[in-house]
């Protein structure tokens, strides 16, 4: 019998032994108290949670060892999850806040009530720490809702805040303003500068902004550099185009990018429920539109109208087409010859791009070449321009007519892009054309710029033998100071100056300036749209070196050219003008 | 004063002989075995009413689900958790009075066989 009760005891130490062992090797805090509360047993994952010894664990009061992280009024003691479970007062299980030292701790706490004896009560506690869970997951809210780097609502709460500002505005029946912001040439820093630059830029634009912004307006990042601005409580269009005018103040001051002062202007397109649209989506593309009118001025501010839609649409019909065209190879050149002043005779050919619509016939660039570049679809264009012409003048050299020099526009945007020298140097090798024999237009908006990068790319150029000429000489900026700077070659003087030379003196004497300026800088002067022989007379004589236009010829398809350099070689003095366009 | 190093070289042997402090002795079913004088100072408790009875007697109600477990794990797997290091605790006196004390328990195999012997002093609680 004795040694029964032996081998029970020594039975029962092994299970309660094994017990322990098991109940310390789990994730969740297991403890249980007596009656009052204090500690009978706990598990080392407990002494973890609170930070304590085991022995100093036990016997404690647990509601010491994990007060309840408390906001407000002090709770009752008879709120604790311990004390609500001994008066069997507790659900089962219930997620708290506890304050453990300098830490919150969010614990998951299950928990029953047990009755050993009529006097004994316990309670017997399974505790998650589910903190960490609790703290990814309020981090992924964010992330779903904010946007990293500004810390900006993202598109995603952006969308619920509109929705909830235009249900406020629909019972107040005020006005809503839906701004679009976007920072002009964004882009170009974000290349010249670099990402780092630019992301540096856009986390400064919240406090640039703040204090333009009354309380309650919103201000969100849609992706990239575009912002957007939920405006409530307007009355009139006027309250938004003061807050406006305040944010394009305050975005007026150079930013310092690193060692960099940038000056930063946006362009804004505003539109306002309910005037404008009632819906959300609505809204936000009215919105867009008008940002996008705005951004053909850069740095001013539009509000939506409709006739930007039709507009808009427009030009997004044109864009998808142009798409097409590049892939269904619906552009073809045009060619118009460059005369030598001096001898009559052709001398080179500007190459000019025309859109053979499938359904709208031959298409003038005027009408999509402004959309090109915006959309970038420019530099695609811009590259099949330059080699179709460089093998084309190539074609012609080796018809006879040695040395024809070839005339080429390049846009601001294939500037922008890198590779640009790469890129020409790539298609003169590839077509065997000499580069001296190549010619690029330049508009004077890209010289303006005077950025270190256009230098390098027009130094480069230059070097490489290829002519730089100025196009449209006279009719923007004309700073003189970047002729001297640039490795220019040669200044295309505007039609505008030539309409009028022979009958108003005062573009007569303006094209004796520029010819005679040239003269002095060591440039070949060329004058466009010569449509006269009084013209033509009056520019010989002034030395202008070359001369284009309607008097010689209009721009031709390439299979006109040759019988169009024997017709002017025939008739070096041609008289009467030929066909117009 | 480094009660940890001081825990390192105590034995059984040397706690027998203190005069100065409480000290028990047990055996491997948590049988008391041995207490000194100065025990039945502090305690109450004379010698002859604790042999042969369990350790809990002297453990208040408290504190007996957290000694019968950590006991029996110390048997089972010979790891311990609170040995060899002070404790502040309490033990119950005859009067049924529960002291503050400072526990330290040391554990040793005598013929294969667990021992142990702990150090009880009590504390003067600071109000």
């Amino acid at each position: 019998m004795a040694m029964d009760m032996q081998a029970l005891i020594h039975s029962l130490r092994t299970t309660l032994g094994k017990m322990e062992v098991a109940l310390d090797s789990i994730a969740e805090s297991i403890v249980w108290t007596d009656g009052d509360g204090n500690v009978q047993w706990c598990n080392t994952t407990y002494d973890r949670l609170v930070g304590k010894h085991h022995f100093q664990v036990l016997g404690s009061k647990l509601i010491d060892l994990l007060p309840l992280e408390q906001q407000g009024n002090t709770l009752l003691s008879e709120e604790y999850p311990v004390n609500r479970i001994l008066n069997d007062d507790f659900a089962g299980s219930g997620t708290y806040e506890f304050r453990q030292g300098d830490k919150c701790l969010v614990l998951e706490v299950s928990g029953t009530c047990a009755h050993f004896t009529e006097q004994e009560r316990s309670a017997v506690l399974a505790i998650r720490d589910i903190t960490e869970y609790k703290q990814v997951q309020a981090r992924l809210d964010e992330l779903a809702h904010f946007d990293p780097l500004t810390g900006l609502p993202n598109r995603r709460l952006f969308m619920s805040l509109l929705s909830r500002a235009l249900a406020r505005a629909r019972r107040t029946e005020q006005l809503v303003a839906l701004l679009f912001i976007d920072l002009d040439h964004f882009k170009l820093i974000n290349d010249t500068l670099g990402h780092s630059v630019g992301d540096c830029l856009l986390q400064a634009m919240p406090q640039r902004l703040a204090g333009c912004l009354r309380a309650n307006d919103t201000l969100a990042r849609l992706g990239g550099d575009e912002f957007t601005l939920i405006l409530e409580d307007i009355h009139t269009p006027d309250d938004v185009a003061c807050i406006v005018q305040r944010i394009q103040d305050a975005m007026s001051p150079a930013v310092m990018l690193g060692s960099r002062e940038v000056f930063i202007t946006s362009s804004i397109g505003i539109a306002l429920y309910p005037t404008d649209t009632i819906d959300c989506d609505g809204l936000i593309q009215c919105a867009d539109t008008a940002m996008y009118a705005a951004k053909e001025q850069r740095g001013h501010f539009r509000f939506y109208s409709s006739d930007m839609h039709s507009k808009t649409m427009e030009r997004l019909t044109i864009e998808t087409e142009l798409r097409l065209a590049l892939q269904r190879n619906e552009f073809l050149l045009h060619y118009q010859p460059l005369v030598e002043s001096s001898s009559r005779t052709i001398v080179g050919v500007e190459a000019l791009i025309r859109w053979q619509h499938p359904e709208r016939g031959l298409v003038h660039p005027d009408e999509f070449i402004a959309i090109a570049e915006q959309s970038h679809l420019i530099v695609p264009m811009g590259e099949w321009v330059l080699r179709t012409a460089c093998e084309q003048a190539k074609a012609w050299q080796a018809m006879g007519l040695q040395g024809l020099r070839v005339a080429v526009n390049i846009s601001l945007r294939q500037f922008e892009q890198p590779g640009l020298v790469q890129m020409v140097a790539q298609v003169l090798q590839s077509t065997g054309l000499e580069a001296q024999c190549l010619e690029l237009e330049l508009t004077e908006r890209l010289l303006i710029q005077d950025r270190e990068g256009i230098l390098v790319t027009l130094r480069a150029l230059h070097e490489m033998g290829v002519h730089l000429a100025i196009d449209d000489f006279g009719t923007e900026y004309s700073a003189l100071a970047y002729l001297r700077r640039f490795p220019i070659s040669s200044l295309k003087i505007d039609k505008s100056f030539i309409r009028e030379i022979a009958t108003n003196s005062d573009d007569a004497s303006i094209v004796h300036a520029l010819v005679a300026m040239a003269h002095c800088l060591k440039l070949k002067v060329i004058a466009e749209g010569v449509e006269t022989e009084e013209q033509a007379s009056f520019l010989q004589a002034q030395r202008c070196h070359e001369m284009q236009g309607h008097y010689f010829s209009k721009a031709v398809p390439a299979d006109q050219f040759m019988g169009l350099v024997t017709k002017l070689s025939r008739d070096t003095t041609p008289r009467g003008a030929c066909a117009s366009v | 004063m480094c009660p940890k190093t001081e825990a390192h070289v105590l034995t059984i042997a040397t706690i027998r002989q203190k005069t100065d402090v409480p000290i028990v002795v047990a055996d491997h079913q948590g049988m008391i075995v041995e207490v000194n004088e100065q025990f039945t100072t502090v305690l109450g408790w004379k010698p002859e009413e604790l042999a042969g009875k369990t350790l809990t007697i002297i453990i208040p109600k408290n504190m007996r689900d957290a000694h019968n477990l950590g006991f029996s794990r110390f048997l089972t797997t010979g790891k311990p958790k609170l040995l060899n290091q002070p404790l502040d605790l309490k033990a119950v006196a005859k009067d049924g009075r529960e002291l503050d004390v400072e526990l330290l328990i040391v554990a040793e195999q005598q013929d294969a066989q667990w021992m142990f012997a702990a150090t009880i002093r009590p504390l003067v609680k600071r109000s």
